[in-house]
This record gives C-alpha cells, sequence and structure tokens, in this order.
C-alpha cells in the first residue's frame, strides 16, 4: 500500500477509538442488533445490513470529514505535499474495512442460511466502499455536524424503509427497486455467477462507480476552495443524472412483471414466467391480486362473491438444508406458543405432491393451513374468511387443494 | 540584485462586492522577518490563504521562492510552512503524534520529531492529547509542525494572540531562532511591542494596499514617534474617526 495511505489509514484507525461519535455509532449497530436478536428473535437483513451500512460506513466518514472540515485540520493535511485522492483513500480505506467486518459479521452471525457466502462477501465489500464513499461526499457538502445528522437520519429511513416495506404498495416497490441497498441485498442472496447475482451486482457497480468518480471530482473541488464550502456545479448534475438513468433501468429491469393469464387443456393458469410457475385460476369464482412481501410473492385469490373469502399463497425459497418438514415444524412450534390452540397436523398426498395440513380452531371457525414444496420454494396456501361459516370453509379448503393438485 | 523570496504584485480579493485587497504589492527578501500589520478585519488572513495557495485570487506576479501556489503542487508545498490562526490540531492526539503524523506525511525520519520537540521544549507533554494542552503550548506544537519539513517561507497569522508573556516570550524566541538558520518569517501581529523586538521590515495594511512600509526604527524617525504603536494608531486612525 502507498505509505501516504497508510499512515492515513493508521492515523483513522487511532482516531476511530478515540472519536465519540465513531464509538457510539459502532456500539449501537452491536447492541441494537443483539437486543433486536433476542427480543424478535429473527431479524430482517434488510434492517441489520442497512443499519451496519449506513450508521458506520455512512455516518462515521460522513462525521469526521465535516469536522474536520469546521476545525480546519483538512487544511492542515492539505498544506502537506499528498494528493487529494490519498487524503479521500486514507478515509475511505478504514471506514469501508470497519463497515465491512461489521456486516459481515452480522450477515454469518444472523443471516447465515439466507446468504451465499462468496456472493455476500464480494457484494458487501463494494457496498462499504460505497457508503463510505457516499458518507464522505455528504461530509464534503455539509456545513456543520448537525447537518451530516439531519441527512443520515433522513438516509437511513429511505435506505431501509422502502425496503422493508416492498410489495406493500406497488410505488413503494418501485422505490425501492431504485435504492442501492435493494441490489446489495439481492446480491447476497443468489449464488455467484448466476444470471440474478450478476444482476444485482451490476447495480451495485454501477451505482458505487457513478458515485465513487462524482465524489473524486467533488473532494478537488470542495477542498481547493476557500473555507473547503461547497458549490453545486455541472458535475453534480451529470451524477444525479446518471443516477436517475441507473435507477430508471433498474426499475425497468427489476419490476416483477404481472402474471399472464393463460389456457391448457381448457383449464386458465396464471403464467408467472419469471418463476417459472403456472397456477390454476378458476376466474370465474376469483379475482387474483398480486404483490410482494420481503422479495417473494404473495398472491391472493379473492371471491367474486365474497370479499371477506380469499385464499393466500405466500411462496418462501428454501435454503439448502431446509425442507419442508423443518418449516412444518417451525410452523407447529409458532403456534404452540399460544396454549388455547388445540393443534392439528398431518400430511397428505394430492396427486404427487406431499403437503401437509395444519388445522387449529380459530376465533371464527376452523383454520386450516396447507404447506407443499416445489422445487426449492416453500408454497403456503392458507384459506382465509372473517365470516363464520363452516360450509364455505370447506369449500374455500377444496379450491385450495386443487390449486395445489394443478400447480406446475 | 536577488529576487525577493515573496513577489508579489497587484494583488486582488473579493468576496462578493466586498474588495478585501486592491492591489497589494509587496516583497520580501529572503531570511527576512516580515512584519503584515492591519486592523482586524483588514485582509492579512485572507493574504497568508492566498499566498499558501488556499484561496484563489486576481494578481499580477505571484511568486514564492519561483514558485506559484496555483494550481496547488508539491514542489511549491515543500517550501512552505504555515500557522493559521486556528489552532487545528487533531485534539484526540497527543503532541507527538500529532508531530509523528506530519512526519509521516511530509517523509521525514522519525528522529526529525524528536529533534524539533527538543528545540520547542516540547517533551513535557509529549504524550498529553492536545485538547488537554493550553493555548500557548498548542501553538508551540503548531509552530513545530509547520517546521518539521524545514520549509523557506514560514507563515505566522498571528502566533501570540491569547498568550500570556512568558508563552508569547517563548514563541519569539524560536522564531529568532529560525531567523538565525535563514528561514524567511511573514508574520501577523496587532502587537507593536512584538513587531518591534521581532520584524526587520513591516507592512502596514489598509484598504486593501500597503499605506506604509519600512524598517521599524526608520519609520520611528520618519514619524517622529517612539513606538511602532503610535505609528500604527496614526495610520489606522485616519478617515476612521
Ligand atoms: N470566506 C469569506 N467569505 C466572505 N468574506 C470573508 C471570507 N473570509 C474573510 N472575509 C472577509 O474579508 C475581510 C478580511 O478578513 P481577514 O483576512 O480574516 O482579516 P484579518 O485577518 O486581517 O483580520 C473581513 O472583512 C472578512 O469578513
Ligand atoms: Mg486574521
Amino acid at each position: 500500500m502507498n505509505s501516504v495511505i497508510k499512515t492515513l489509514f493508521l492515523k483513522e484507525l487511532r482516531d476511530f477509538f478515540r472519536h465519540p461519535q465513531s464509538l457510539t455509532m459502532f456500539s449501537m449497530v452491536l447492541t441494537m442488533n443483539l437486543l433486536l436478536s433476542f427480543a424478535i428473535g429473527e431479524l430482517f437483513v434488510e434492517m441489520t445490513v442497512n443499519m451496519s451500512l449506513v450508521m458506520i460506513g455512512f455516518y462515521c466518514p460522513a462525521f469526521l470529514t465535516t469536522e474536520e472540515k469546521e476545525k480546519k485540520t483538512l487544511t492542515a493535511l492539505l498544506l502537506t505535499p499528498i494528493s487529494i485522492r490519498q487524503i479521500i483513500l486514507g478515509r475511505a480505506s478504514l471506514y469501508a474495512l470497519v463497515t465491512f467486518v461489521v456486516t459481515m459479521g452480522i450477515i454469518l452471525i444472523f443471516h447465515f442460511k439466507e446468504i451465499y457466502l462468496i456472493s455476500s462477501v464480494i457484494t458487501i465489500a463494494l457496498g462499504s466502499l460505497f457508503f463510505t464513499m457516499l458518507g464522505m461526499g455528504v461530509g464534503l457538502i455539509a456545513k456543520k455536524q448537525s447537518e451530516v445528522s439531519a441527512i443520515g437520519t433522513v438516509l437511513l429511513l429511505f435506505m431501509f424503509l422502502p425496503e422493508l416495506l416492498y410489495g406493500v404498495k406497488p410505488l413503494i416497490s418501485k422505490i425501492a427497486l431504485t435504492i442501492p441497498i435493494h441490489h446489495i441485498l439481492g446480491a447476497i442472496r443468489e449464488p455467484i455467477f448466476s444470471i440474478e447475482f450478476l444482476k444485482y451486482f451490476g447495480f451495485t457497480l454501477l451505482f458505487s462507480l457513478s458515485l465513487f468518480i462524482w465524489v473524486r471530482g467533488l473532494a478537488s473541488d470542495v477542498l481547493l476552495t476557500e473555507n473547503n464550502s461547497f458549490k453545486l456545479k455541472g458535475r453534480d448534475a451529470i451524477f444525479f443524472t446518471s443516477l436517475i438513468g441507473i435507477a430508471a433501468s433498474s426499475i425497468f429491469l427489476f419490476s416483477e412483471p404481472m402474471a399472464k393469464v393463460i389456457k391448457i387443456d381448457e383449464r386458465t393458469f396464471l403464467d408467472f414466467p419469471y418463476r417459472s410457475f403456472k397456477i390454476p385460476y378458476n376466474e370465474s369464482r376469483y379475482e387474483f391480486k398480486q404483490k410482494k412481501v420481503l422479495r417473494m410473492p404473495l398472491l391472493t385469490y379473492k371471491r367474486r362473491d365474497n370479499e371477506k373469502v380469499k385464499i393466500r399463497i405466500h411462496l418462501k425459497k428454501l435454503t439448502a438444508d431446509e425442507d419442508l418438514k423443518f418449516h412444518v415444524e417451525k410452523y407447529l412450534k409458532e403456534l404452540s406458543k399460544d396454549k388455547t390452540l388445540k393443534v392439528d397436523s398431518h400430511f397428505k398426498k394430492i396427486g404427487q405432491r406431499e403437503v401437509s395440513y395444519i388445522s387449529y380452531e380459530g376465533s371464527q371457525s376452523e383454520v386450516t393451513t396447507l404447506h407443499f414444496v416445489v422445487k426449492d420454494v416453500l408454497i403456503r396456501v392458507d384459506p382465509r374468511m372473517s365470516i363464520k361459516n363452516s360450509d364455505l370453509y370447506q369449500s374455500l379448503v377444496r379450491d385450495s387443494e386443487e390449486i395445489i393438485q394443478y400447480w406446475k | 540584485m536577488k529576487s525577493p523570496i515573496i513577489n508579489i504584485s497587484n494583488l486582488c480579493k473579493s468576496y462578493g462586492s466586498k474588495q478585501v485587497l486592491k492591489g497589494l504589492t509587496l516583497n520580501v527578501e529572503e531570511g527576512e522577518i516580515y512584519g503584515f500589520l492591519g486592523p482586524n478585519g483588514a485582509g492579512k488572513s485572507t493574504t497568508i490563504r492566498i499566498l499558501i495557495g488556499l484561496t484563489d485570487c486576481q494578481v499580477e506576479t505571484l511568486t514564492l521562492a519561483d514558485l506559484s501556489p496555483f494550481p496547488r503542487n508539491t514542489e511549491f508545498l515543500n517550501q512552505i510552512g504555515v500557522v493559521q490562526e486556528s489552532q487545528n490540531l487533531y485534539e484526540n492526539f497527543t503532541v507527538l503524534e500529532n508531530l509523528e503524523l506530519f512526519a509521516n506525511l511530509l517523509n521525514l525520519k522519525k528522529e526529525r520529531v524528536a529533534q524539533v520537540m527538543d528545540e520547542l521544549s516540547l517533551n513535557g507533554h509529549r504524550d498529553t492529547k492536545a485538547k488537554e494542552l493550553s493555548k500557548g503550548f498548542k501553538q508551540r506544537v503548531l509552530i513545530a509542525r509547520a517546521f518539521l519539513h524545514e520549509p523557506k517561507i514560514l507563515f505566522l497569522d498571528e502566533p501570540t494572540s491569547g498568550l500570556d508573556p512568558i508563552a508569547a516570550d517563548k514563541v519569539h524566541r524560536f522564531i529568532k531562532e529560525l531567523k538565525k538558520r535563514g528561514t524567511t518569517i511573514f508574520i501577523t501581529s496587532h502587537f507593536m511591542e512584538e513587531v518591534e523586538e521581532l520584524c526587520d521590515r513591516v507592512g502596514f495594511l489598509r484598504d486593501g494596499v500597503i499605506v506604509e512600509e519600512g524598517v521599524p526604527h526608520e519609520l520611528l524617525t520618519k514619524y517622529n514617534a517612539k513606538r511602532l504603536k503610535d505609528i500604527f494608531l496614526e495610520i489606522m486612525g485616519e478617515g476612521n474617526e
């Protein structure tokens, strides 16, 4: 490594352990994740990874850069014969490394089953650098540390809310697709060299490259300007245009297409070419709605004659060591927490398919949930209604079985 | 004749509609201590920031040791050392760590830090964090930092403002020592006693130009004054009533 960058790296490292803000952020990420993991048990990768990327990767370099502007230590650095690139890389290298280590630690501890290791290492390395450089950029623009806090808070919410609420409203899903965290979290869950990984990683790379080029220009500009103040320039317009371009192509590329209604042998199906599924669809009796929750489709069949009667279908990707039994047991364990429930469960074959039936007495009527597996996807079919009518419910369960029987 | 080590002619600088420097012309000879004097807000710090390449300006000639500060270049930066008004040390670092950091960035040997710390008697607080130091001590550390690479020209922006007489005296003694070694020193100050004691030549900055310049004792004769302070008051007081 370049000896100047090494010197600056060591300076940052020393400062990290003495700086109240860095330490606060660092310990906040750790304690919040630990607390949450005890409290909730299962953590959303959307939250944990995001927290460490933003709170360490973004906040720390942003704060420190603005502080160095305010205290004019940056001027002292500029009066030594080192280059601006070295100033940027000195700080970025340490914080990217810290962010990478913390984020990978969190992933390995809490999410190991949900991710692919090599994909994660590569993507989180790039993602850490992305957030660090973003922090440097904002730190260069902000006049005071309070501005960094404000921008950081908005950024934190903006980064993880759309991702967490993905699928709730089409607009939110579209917004989520424009935010790099979506691609980072997408890439770590795909095997390396798969098309999906390359797509997600490619977008992370595009975002990163345009950010790096922008920060490089911004740094030369701000650092060589009176009092290190920021003025809007053509460079910023180019950057934001490129961001919009990348975001738009991401929406175009990653939006899940709506299912198409097709006919095979006199039977109507919903076709999901994107996921290679075909699901039987009784068009005259049900109305179909498609959503996406936590990256997986959530399908709803609503009875046309009664709004309160519907079949919900959740899809969930299985990891290598999970199977139908694993999830059925997990679900039963959840249910057994409520001691008042009398839960009944058994397996039954529908056609060639092994299907798990889990039933219990709900507040309205008996509730049955059906689980089965197609390839590496767990499908949960949930006949639901908020009125009491045993016969109607039985017919709903029969329709659910039919869906399972003809699922392709 | 040798060309001056600092050579400025017709330097102009405005902030918005406010013209701070209006055609400043000034020469400093090698090895001199030049006192750059003027009231608050006259533009002394601005001039220094321009001379060290931190602020842009309009100018006819601007060279220091035959080099231009613009665009930012290594060769030029190697010739200058600067102590600015803001005491910009890394507050979380000790005296030693502060100096070592800059010695490393300047690619100097480790021994150099020990040497400078000796010269400025900083060893007593070697391992004290900068934020715990007194103002006077900080100032000595800043001078040490500026002088690590033995620059040809040293800029000191109000090096003794806010210092007690003992601390100020220590700074004065070091400045004299540096002069003996041939360093050119460009110093701004309000303290006329200090200026009289240290400076070979002084320039009075008013309304963006040098309105009077010369060797202190010659000026005293010219103005028939006892102290430089009286001359300062006479020059700066005009039109300010
Ligand atoms: N970055 C700046 N933006 C606008 N005005 C400035 C800036 N820096 C200095 N000034 C103005 O320029 C004038 C000279 O300031 P300065 O050089 O700091 O004076 P001195 O050091 O002689 O006290 C002051 O009136 C000050 O308000
Ligand atoms: Mg000043």
